[in-house]
């Protein structure tokens, strides 16, 4: 049965959607899992099984790493330094927020993710089928995270989705040591996720007592 | 070797704080150094952008880790002591160029950079909030996304339709044009060199460059026609510019700045001689690299931390006069754009390679006059500071040799 590439292509741009707009503590472990989850139907109708599964883990642990990595961290003495939620250069009060610029440049992405998947052959895929499509997108919406980042996180959710839209892509494209090399480069997700979560809990920010009612 | 790194970084950095003893972080890399003279690799490199798979340390490469293993020791030694954070970043980055080096995958090539130019980008912005800082991270890290994102087109054949050569190609030049900070993406290593300890800039300068500027040896030669086109026409021209503007800002530039002047330079003409398979283009970016590897650590430091004698010595090894290796690297990449583009080019490179001349000959001087008073150091550490000069000069008095010995590159 042919895999129905529109249903593939739009739930590839939900996800990438996710990685753009994610903000907040857990925002590494919801990026993964939306480009894990919005990848592993097109890697599983190309490449198998097995690769979706590899996607997945690697979001699951990224999810578990980031908690467990805060958890030590936070059980260790404060020090001080840049929190990763925190933006690193006080913004100036603008006409467009963070989210906005990032929405605004991952529109760019859409158009140059859609020529690459329709003139670039890859693998054994035809050019003409677009299955590199939501792998592109999601990739090209984390690099522009990476290019718009204000904070420690932001760069920490762009290498993590980076990591399995290029897994993805690895296994699309069938290559070389295919499924020990996805799983190496998709090993970035829980990578990023152990370090802003340890940066968050050892740079955490001191718990003021509430003001007394006088 | 990539175990020996992490093991050896992780104990540092638990335990050496513990122990009141970070000045002996140098042992971190001295482990790693160990590692790599034992496990001596053979034969050539493997070359991530074929796509061959494995995971192999071929003779120069092995090389190298060794050089720049040493390096980061000898610049942990000359550094004031590092925290428990330098240490784990030293060791990633030494760990994850050593990968980087030895696979053949173009998948893992790239992933390697990523992780290492994001780590060294947080460390930065950790240690200096600011502008300059946030953008190393940024360009360091998207540069290296754009290796990975090559990946999945290579290899690239003669076969391969037009569009797939040159989106390839293009992404690996700007890969490679981010990393080396070439213009207008390298402002973060003169903005970030000024907010931070010269010695923070090492896991980027001692250890992914090296990395980055041996494994891109070999990628004009590896692209078909279409590819190679591409990218010389990103690389060369970017590179021209930055080694200009880089020479052109050195001659103003402070005393602390100038050793980053002079190193984005050098990067640009090694840059313009990826543009060419020219074996005098290769002989001479390794000379450069060999150079950087042998005065970084010492040039690095704080004008008024490090002896003034030692740190003369090493910019005349920098100034580009014989017999100094900067010569012999620059005459080398010279001669072999020349050859491959014409002479059009020395309108560019001349000036340059003078511009250098320029700035050293005023180090030397400022080196002379800024001597710290009063500054005592430990013995091993004042010794430490003359090692870096005299291996850089050993290098500029046999220089094919070096290379034979070091490299096992004829």
């Amino acid at each position: 049965m042919q895999p129905n590439e529109p249903l593939l292509a739009a739930v590839g741009f939900l996800a990438a959607v996710v990685v753009t707009l994610v903000d907040g503590r857990r925002a590494v472990t919801w990026a993964s899992l939306a480009a894990a989850l919005g990848l592993a139907p097109s890697v599983a109708a190309s490449y198998g099984a097995d690769g979706a599964v590899v996607l997945l883990a690697a979001a699951v642990a990224a999810g578990v790493a980031g908690v467990l990595s805060h958890a030590v961290a936070g059980r260790l003495p404060r020090v001080a330094g840049v929190d990763a939620v925190v933006p690193v250069v006080a913004g100036v009060e603008g006409l467009f927020g963070p989210r906005s610029i990032r929405v605004a440049t991952a529109v760019l992405v859409l158009p140059a993710a859609s020529w690459v998947s329709f003139n670039i052959p890859l693998g054994s895929a035809s050019t003409i089928s677009g299955v590199l499509f939501p792998a592109a997108v999601v990739g090209g919406c984390a690099g522009m995270r990476l290019l718009t980042a204000r904070t420690v996180l932001d760069i920490a959710v762009g290498v993590a989705a980076l990591g399995i839209a290029v897994a993805a892509a690895w296994f699309l494209s069938a290559g070389v040591d295919t499924l020990s090399s996805a799983a190496t480069v998709a090993a970035l997700a829980p990578g990023a996720a152990i370090t802003s979560g340890w940066l968050r809990g050892r740079h955490r920010a001191v718990r003021r007592p509430a003001p007394t009612a006088s | 070797m990539a175990i020996t790194w992490a093991v050896a970084g992780l104990l540092g950095a638990m335990l050496l704080p513990w122990t009141h003893r970070r000045r002996l972080a140098a042992l971190v890399p001295l482990a790693a150094a160990v590692a790599a003279l034992v496990s001596q690799g053979g034969g050539a490199d493997l070359i991530a952008a074929s796509a061959a798979g494995g995971l192999v340390l071929g003779r120069p490469a092995a090389g190298l880790v060794l050089l720049s293993a040493l390096s980061a020791a000898v610049c942990l030694l000359l550094s004031p002591p590092p925290d428990s954070g330098d240490v784990l970043l030293t060791a990633a980055c030494g760990a994850l160029s050593a990968v980087a080096l030895a696979t053949g995958s173009p998948l893992i090539w790239g992933a390697c950079f990523v992780a290492g130019a994001a780590l060294f980008g947080v460390r930065l912005v950790a240690a200096a909030p600011a502008r300059a800082t946030l953008a190393a991270a940024r360009v360091g890290t998207l540069g290296a996304a754009t290796l990975v994102a090559a990946s999945p087109f290579l290899p690239v054949d003669a076969a391969a339709v037009p569009p797939r050569a040159h989106l390839a190609a293009a992404l690996l030049a700007g890969g490679i044009a981010a990393g080396f900070g070439l213009m207008p993406l390298g402002g973060w290593v003169t903005g970030g060199r000024r907010l931070v300890r010269g010695a923070a800039m090492a896991p980027w300068s001692l250890l992914l460059l090296p990395a980055l500027l041996l494994s891109a040896q070999p990628l004009d030669s590896v692209l078909p026609a279409d590819g190679r086109i591409t990218f010389g026409a990103i690389l060369l021209p970017a590179g021209a510019v930055s080694a200009a503007w880089a020479a052109a800002r050195g001659l103003a530039a402070a005393d602390g700045d100038r050793y980053t002047r002079v190193l984005l330079a050098d990067l640009g003409l090694v840059a313009m001689g990826l543009a060419t398979p020219q074996a005098g283009a290769r002989l001479g970016s390794l000379l450069v690299m060999l150079t950087h590897l042998c005065v970084g650590p010492l040039l690095l430091q704080e004008p008024a931390s490090a002896g003034a004698r030692p740190r003369r010595l090493a910019w005349a090894a920098l100034s580009g006069i014989p017999p100094s290796p900067a010569f012999w690297g620059r005459f080398a990449l010279l001669t072999a754009l020349t050859t491959a583009f014409g002479g059009l080019l020395l309108v560019v490179t001349l000036p340059v390679a003078g511009a250098m001349l320029v700035i050293a000959l005023r180090a030397t001087v400022a080196a002379a006059s800024a001597a710290p008073a009063g500054v005592t150091r430990a013995r091993a550490v004042s010794l430490a500071a003359w090692v870096p000069a005299l291996a850089a000069v050993t290098v500029g008095l046999v220089p094919a040799a070096a290379l034979r010995a070091l490299l096992g590159v004829a």
